[in-house]
């Protein structure tokens, strides 16, 4: 099973999210693997992993990208929103969570209290692969409401 | 005497008065090659920055579908502007409608692309800047809020960017299948990497099925 992208506003450290899966799973630390995306080293200890935890770096606001991935079947019942709430309260840090609504551009942000409100990121920077909070649901007016005249 | 005067007078004001028509004549000529000119220089600098627009999402298409950009929907844009027409045309979006992002086209996919739940994907058969100008055209059927053009739907982003919804040569793959196609293209080539990492990030049969026809269609190019 594999968790929606998670993009946090500050960069984690492997410690922080050893500590987060183990938090939330219950399991073993050696049975989570913390990889940089896209080229993991060939050490079979990967293979025998039950949670693999990939991360990779971007820019704009929330520039840490976290996939999450339950390998172990028995682990699939855990939930994943309370996880990703539990991530933001342990590590005091905002995340966003893109929440395959059908617009592209809707996110759900996490506050570090577990706090959620949906919020849309601007497009312009998402075509660059870069996570920008342009305004909150319900606040402010979609500028481009308008592309769709 | 007087006489004399006044008709050298006469003919030298008729003279000077026709001398300064021919000038005012010659004047108006100038000034008309001039705008000509200006015109002229206008609409060449309006055709290639029409191409130049036509070319901006160049690096997404094939050099084909770019020239096509240029030569049919600037060209066309730049038509209906200068002979006074209304831009944008009656059906199209108010901003300017622009190709999906990389991660929705095969051949530009990449390892580092987002995935989300459900991930359409565009095969390279499919020729999007024509979608895309069809859309500006105002030749698109509008769904509520989307644009169905030859056989396939697409949604619009606030600022313009499509994004491929369903239809011919859009495929659907989940959030693993996706992951799974990005791992094949990066490492392909290596189907010993390929297969490690796959089996490390968990992507099992189901995953590698749905991606590996995907990405035969990638390898074809």
């Amino acid at each position: 099973m594999i968790w929606s992208d998670l993009h946090v506003e500050r960069p984690l450290s492997e410690a922080e999210l050893r500590a987060w899966i183990r938090s939330v799973f219950a399991i073993d630390d050696r049975l989570v693997a913390v990889e940089k995306q896209y080229d993991y080293p060939s050490d079979p200890a990967l293979l025998a992993s039950h949670v693999f935890v990939a991360w990779d770096q971007f820019t704009g606001q929330y520039p840490f990208r976290v996939t999450v991935a339950v390998k172990e079947p028995s682990l699939e019942h855990v939930d994943e929103v309370a996880a990703i709430d539990a991530l933001a309260r342990q590590t005091g840090a905002r995340l966003i969570v893109f929440d395959d609504s059908p617009e592209p551009d809707h996110v759900l942000l996490v506050e570090p209290d577990g706090t959620r409100r949906g919020a849309y990121v601007d497009p312009d920077a998402l075509d660059h692969d870069s996570y920008e909070i342009a305004f909150y649901e319900g606040r402010e007016q979609r500028d481009g409401e308008a592309a769709n005249g | 005497m007087a006489r004399r005067v006044g008709k050298s007078l006469s003919e030298d004001a008729g003279a000077a008065i026709e001398k300064m028509y021919r000038d005012a004549g010659e004047g108006v000529e100038d000034v008309v090659k001039r705008v000509r000119a200006v015109d002229e220089e206008m609409a060449r600098k309006l055709l290639d920055a029409a191409e130049r627009v036509g070319r901006e999402d160049a690096g997404r298409l094939s050099r084909g579908q770019a020239e096509s950009a240029a030569d049919s929907f600037g060209k066309q844009k730049l038509r209906t502007l200068l002979e006074g027409g209304k831009w944008p045309p009656d059906g199209a979006p108010r901003i300017e409608a622009r190709v999906p992002h990389d991660r929705h086209m095969l051949n530009r996919i990449t390892a580092r692309m987002q995935k989300k739940g459900l991930n359409s994907v565009i095969l390279p058969h499919v020729d999007v800047q024509a979608d895309v100008d069809a859309i500006n055209l105002g030749q698109a059927e509008r769904v509520d809020s989307d644009f169905k053009i030859n056989g396939r739907v697409y949604g619009i982003e606030s600022n313009g960017t499509l994004f491929p919804r369903s239809g011919d040569g859009i495929v659907q793959l989940d959030r693993g299948s996706y992951w799974a196609l990005q791992t094949m293209i990066a490492h392909a080539g290596d189907p010993e990497r390929t297969a490690f990492q796959l089996a490390v990030q968990g992507l099992g049969r189901t995953e590698q099925d749905a991606a590996a026809g995907v990405f035969e269609l990638w390898r074809k190019g």
